[in-house]
């Protein structure tokens, strides 16, 4: 598709990528993923096939193990892995470390932290998430109370977070917490923290309505020494860390829903054409038939917008409006179209034997992760310059 | 126009519009003050990339930097220069 100077149209290279993974995903990942969901289980087996599949490495540069992909082709990979993939705890385990833990290392650590981190993230050795909300922190992100108290070549931390994806199972972190009181957003830092660092205690998988496979807990640090070293960034970036980290994350994990959007999509087309009521497909009533337009119309428009800041970010473009907008728009149109789909699919749906009603669950939390749409709103509203 | 002058002239007219105040200091902490939010920096970051005419890292959006209109056009001219040097 051309127009006004957009091309939103991928390469043949693109496009086997996209295929490549989704193939991928299909075979390696989906089996044995409902029992997972049930058990609550995560897979380290499955995060090393994805390491040699080199999913940890799509935009990491060649000398730490990746691909060195520009960003449309990280987003036809990742539409692929959301196609593919049924397990959306993985997938979204995934996202995390990608864009929460390599981006931010990738983008802000100095040349020793890169060297020490992202090769072995990229091959599945270490694991890897951040650590921002707090109990009493969740939209309101830059109000965080974990303190980092200078002493010497070291910080002092203390505090605690919560819902924090990968927690459970995560060899680093990036932590962030508050180093300078009193400067709002500007006083806070991020630091990559080790697991085995004294001080640092992990909790129990915290038990959500959804995203099952994917361990998601609390982390509490009790005059936990970090060293200057750890400190990702330069003191007062953690802000801007934040932002950008949440700006990869809206602009690529969602990538991923607009690949399940269209899986979702299939499944309803298949059952819709297969299962006869009053003597007909029930694709022939419209009650039916408008409930998979109305999917085919959000799929086609988050496709547009996934694509249209891929190709943004690729110009040096500033993209925080459009991802907020992509955000919003894609995670309302994925809970809408997996609640679609439970409903056209009957008791059927509403069993778990068929995977939709696990879809379903799955997809409430793209509402409230990477900020609710309630902030997207705000957000888009506030860069609007009303 | 001078770049402070500008600098001070676009915070006033952005963020201290709705304000009964809008005499601003050039050594007033925006940040501390409540005026520009992180939000805001965007703002700020969108401005001087198209008024100045070149990329601010992110590396820079620190408050060594973004403390006050002073930083700020230190900071602007600083890189501007560099820029023209290329």
């Amino acid at each position: 598709m051309e127009q006004s100077g957009m091309n939103f149209s991928l390469s043949l290279d693109q496009l086997e990528l996209r295929e490549a993974v989704a193939d991928f995903a299909r075979k390696t990942l989906n089996p044995g993923s409902l029992e997972r969901d049930a058990k609550r289980e995560f897979s380290r087996e499955l995060w090393k096939k994805c390491a040699r599949m080199n999913i940890f490495g799509l935009p990491l540069p060649e000398a730490f193990g990746g691909l060195d992909l520009d960003v449309a082709s990280i987003v036809a990979a990742m539409e692929g892995l959301g196609y593919g993939c049924r397990d959306n705890g993985l997938v979204f385990s995934i996202n995390t470390q990608l864009w929460s833990c390599e981006i931010p290392i990738l983008h802000f650590g100095s040349d020793e932290q890169k060297s020490k981190y992202l090769p072995k993230l990229c091959t599945g050795e270490l694991i890897g998430g951040h650590a921002m909300t707090e109990p009493d922190t969740g939209s309101d992100a830059f109000t965080i109370q974990t303190r980092a108290v200078r002493e010497g070549d070291n910080y002092r931390l203390n505090g605690s977070k919560i819902f924090i994806t990968n927690a459970p199972i995560a060899d680093i972190m990036i932590v962030f917490a508050r180093t300078a009181p009193g400067k709002s957003f500007m006083g806070l830092s991020a630091f990559i923290v080790e697991r085995n660092t004294p001080g640092v205690a992990f909790g129990k998988n915290i038990e959500m309505m959804g995203l099952r496979t994917c361990p998601i807990g609390e982390i509490a640090f009790n005059d936990c020494i970090i060293p200057e070293g750890n400190r990702l960034g330069k003191e007062g970036a953690g802000a801007t860390i934040f932002n950008s980290e949440m700006e990869w994350e809206r602009s690529c994990l969602f990538a991923c829903h607009v690949g399940t959007m269209e899986r979702v999509m299939e499944q309803c087309v298949a059952y819709a054409r297969a299962r006869l009521q009053f003597g007909q497909p029930i694709g022939a009533y419209q009650a039916i038939s408008h409930k998979i337009a109305d999917m085919k119309v959000r799929i086609e428009l988050s496709k547009l917008m996934v694509y249209k800041i891929a190709y943004s970010k690729m110009n040096g473009e500033s993209v925080s409006l459009d991802a907020a907008i992509g955000k919003l728009y894609i995670s309302e149109a994925l809970a809408a179209t997996c609640k679609d789909a439970v409903q056209l699919h009957g008791a059927y749906g509403y069993c778990a034997e068929y995977e939709i009603e696990r879809d379903f669950r799955d997809s409430v939390a793209a509402t409230i992760y990477s900020g609710t749409s309630e902030i997207q709103r705000n957000t888009i509203y506030r860069l609007m310059d009303l | 126009m001078d770049t402070k002058i500008k600098i001070r002239d676009f915070i006033t007219d952005t963020f201290l519009k709705t304000k009964s105040s809008t005499n601003l200091s050039d050594d007033l902490s925006l940040v501390e003050s409540g005026i520009i939010d992180s939000l805001g920096i965007l703002k700020v970051l969108s401005f001087i990339e198209a008024t100045f005419g070149f990329k601010v890292s992110e590396q820079d959006v620190v408050p060594e930097y973004f403390e006050n209109v002073n930083a700020l056009a230190a900071y602007v001219d600083q890189h501007r220069q560099g820029a023209k040097k290329h």
